[in-house]
């Protein structure tokens, strides 16, 4: 006991005369300055987010809890705890999430009923009105009579039109018949012998075109970027039939942890798949099963 | 399809509506591998080069003092991300969501319809033991992740720097190179007419702020150059009507005449490592290179020639100098060796080029340069190609690279017109496509300036 309380009153004796020592060589202007990541929870707050189809709505109406002083409460603790206790944080950040189901958190019990039923209703509305142009092609399913999708269609398409000049009549009638889940099943296996060679004929070149003149509009990469020309980068997007982007994955994703440059590069690809500046991609709507998936391979090598 | 194969056979007992259901299963396996297959392709050569628009949201804070530091922080942050024109800071008068909900979580629909593809959220609190913690995040808008968080502790009187750390975090998050915004600025600061022209030290952050005279104007001060360690300046300035090089410590304000040379030294420059200082040395009426060890204090003499060699300025890796020569007849830009051997001319183009600066990156050599009447800032390659003008005045003079070797900063002069009015120099940044030409606000008159490294 002795020889630690000693080692310790001569340990607080150094760390004073460190400190006192210390403080008049240090400036204000040059004052250090403790810097800690606090990255780790956003990653955990980023991975669960991406997957809810339509985070935009759920957040419209999270607000009002918010203002309750019982969920900024439990807020603050996770912000706290970011720096020093990470693994504190996770449960924290999962109790804040819209669909609470985790048998966690017991105390927190009482205060998670209120938000329940709230985010429930939530969560399924969103998915809907994301899906809205995918749904006209699926009601017709359920309810034979088409007259009504065609209408439905027709009034979706029209807007699309007035942004984007394009041939409409055709497209009706190819999507309705699309819509036919028999008729696309059976079209997919008689397509998939000769995938390859109708894939040119059918999306030509002229048609991808537009498409390409809008995402480059939309590119903006960092000016005086080294080495900006030899990067390629690939994002593979899932489009909805309306040419809305759905999905833009950076294909080589290992990368980017290596390499900033790259991925200085890949999220400015990125953001102009995403940009809704640039959409919908005027692609021929009549041929979506084409596009579905459409690959961009970004290299900015016509600007050096 | 090895699967079809496997699966079909084993099903094939299987009462009808079971078939049924794997015939279905399996069309949506052969729809999506044909989904695959008809993945169109399209090549994206060129984009713009745009800002890219952010929101930089006042920081939240709970009590008045640390609102007022996270709206002060988050000035400063929009300020310098906007000055470096690789970012558009939004009006914050157009954003939907509050400071306090961002608490909880962006609404990234609310970013998006004000056009925002980043969103900067922050935090600040006063602890209980007097130090400041600022926090800061960086939503990419479009695809909802997180790109950079971080906080900082210190003292309270610090958040300047606080924001400049951030803004160096974000610019580096965003372009993949490092910042310059934590930096400062050593420059001479001029007053007094021009007959009786008072010339002080003068030094400030890069933004302008915290600006202080380092000297009192009772000697004639130029050229200084700040050493790799941040602690000391090297600079020319008069002793007995001649000039000699001086190394200035900031801290504590000492001077000290750098080597018994017995003539003028001037030109002075820290090679990268700072362990020791290029410079011009007139012995005889004739100017070399010389190096200057400065643990030692040991100078070597690097070039010998009849004509003026000056400007010295050494390559990252120390493993080559560049300076200014008018050994083929008018000044031109020279690269050597380290040592001083196999002396090589890189400029080509017309005019009379000085002031070479390698670039910290180790890529680029700016230049002054003089032709056709007018001044330019440039740069070129460190083998002579590539050279481009970046600037074109009355006057451009004393280019100095930001640490990351994308900004220039230089002086530029306006003629005096007949009634002696005008002619006042300021200084300047230019990036190195030779856009986004701003001024650098100084409380007045100002020449010479010298980019720091990042302050750590």
């Amino acid at each position: 006991m002795k020889i630690t309380s000693g080692l310790s009153a001569f340990l607080h004796v150094v760390i004073i005369l460190i400190a006192w020592l210390g403080v008049p060589s240090a400036r204000p202007m040059l004052a250090p300055v403790a810097s800690i990541e606090v990255e780790i929870v956003s990653d955990v707050i980023a991975k669960k987010l991406p997957p809810k189809p339509a985070p935009p709505k759920p957040a419209k109406r999270l607000p009002p809890p918010p203002l309750s002083s019982e969920v900024v409460k439990a807020l603050e603790p996770v912000i706290e705890s970011m720096k020093e206790d990470k693994a504190v944080a996770i449960p924290d950040v999962k109790a804040l999430e819209p669909n609470p189901k985790p048998k966690q958190v017991v105390k927190k019990k009482k205060l998670e009923p209120p938000r329940k039923p709230r985010p429930r209703p939530k969560v399924k509305p969103k998915p809907k009105p994301k899906k809205i142009v995918r749904k006209p092609p699926k009601k017709p399913k359920k309810n034979k009579p088409k007259p009504l999708p065609k209408d439905e269609f027709a009034s979706v398409l029209k807007t699309v039109e007035k942004l984007n000049p394009r041939p409409v009549p055709p497209k009706l009638e190819k999507k309705v018949e699309e819509v036919q889940p028999f008729e696309k099943i059976a079209r997919v296996l008689n397509r998939k012998p000769t995938a390859r060679l109708r894939k040119v004929g059918e999306v030509s070149f002229s048609e991808l075109d537009l498409a390409r003149r809008q995402i480059e509009q939309c590119w903006s990469l960092p000016a005086g970027a080294r080495d900006a020309e030899n990067i390629i980068v690939v994002i593979r997007a899932v489009v909805n039939p309306d040419g809305r982007v759905r999905t833009a994955k950076i294909v080589d994703s290992g990368r980017l942890a290596q390499d900033p440059f790259y991925r200085s590069m890949a999220e400015s690809a990125r953001r102009a798949v995403l940009n809704p500046r640039c959409q919908p991609l005027r692609l021929p709507l009549e041929k979506y099963s084409e596009w579905r998936v459409t690959v961009f391979r970004f290299n900015p090598k016509e600007m050096f | 399809m090895t699967r079809e194969v496997y699966i079909m056979p084993k099903f094939d007992f299987i009462p009808s509506v079971l078939v049924l259901r794997i015939v279905v299963i399996l069309l949506v396996l052969v729809g999506n591998a044909a989904a695959v297959h008809a993945e169109v392709s399209i090549d994206i050569t060129r984009g713009t080069v745009e800002a890219l628009p952010l929101a930089v949201t006042d920081f939240h804070g709970i009590v008045a003092p640390e609102q007022e530091v996270g709206r002060n922080i988050a000035a400063v942050v929009s300020a310098n991300l906007e000055r470096s024109g690789l970012f558009s800071p939004l009006d914050k008068r157009a954003f939907i969501q509050t400071a306090a909900s961002l608490r909880v979580r962006p609404r990234f629909s609310d970013w998006r319809v004000i056009n925002a593809q980043a969103l900067v959220q922050g935090n600040v609190k006063l602890q209980q033991d007097g130090q400041l913690r600022v926090e800061f995040r960086l939503w990419d808008v479009f695809s909802e992740a997180q790109m950079r968080g971080r906080a900082f502790v210190t003292v309270s009187e610090n958040w300047r720097r606080v924001a400049h750390m951030i803004s160096d975090e974000i610019y580096k998050r965003v372009t993949g190179e490092s910042g310059y915004f934590n930096t400062r600025i050593v420059f001479i600061a001029e007053s007094g007419p021009t007959r009786r022209r008072i010339k002080r030290l003068a030094i400030m952050d890069q933004d302008g702020a915290n600006h202080q005279y380092l000297t009192d104007g009772s000697n004639l001060v130029l050229t200084p150059r700040f050493s790799p360690t941040l602690q000391e300046i090297t600079y020319l300035s008069y002793f007995n009507d001649e000039p000699r090089v001086y190394l200035f410590d900031i801290e504590s304000g000492r001077q000290e005449l750098l080597g018994g040379f017995l003539g003028m030294t001037f030109a002075p420059r820290f090679t990268s490592d700072g362990k020791s200082v290029l410079m011009s040395y007139a012995k005889n009426g004739n100017s070399d290179v010389w190096r200057m060890d400065l643990s030692t204090r040991k100078a070597t003499q690097l070039t010998k020639h009849a004509a003026i060699d000056t400007s010295p300025s050494a390559s990252p890796d120390g493993a080559e100098i560049a300076f200014n020569s008018d050994r083929g007849g008018t000044p031109q830009l020279y690269v050597m060796d380290g040592n001083g051997a196999n002396v090589r001319r890189i400029s080509f183009g017309r005019g009379r080029y000085s002031t070479p600066v390698w670039s910290h990156r180790g890529d680029l050599i700016a230049f002054t340069k003089q032709a056709s009447g007018k001044f330019h800032i440039g740069v070129m390659r460190p083998d002579g190609s590539g050279e481009r003008i970046l600037t074109e005045s009355f006057l451009d003079e004393a280019p100095t690279w930001a640490p990351n070797g994308r900004v220039l900063m230089f002086f530029r002069q306006t003629p005096t017109d007949s009634k002696g009015k005008g002619g006042t120099s300021r200084l300047f940044s230019i990036d190195l496509t030779g856009h986004n030409l701003r001024e650098v606000i100084t409380p007045g008159d100002a020449s010479d300036p010298a980019w720091s490294p990042l302050i750590p």
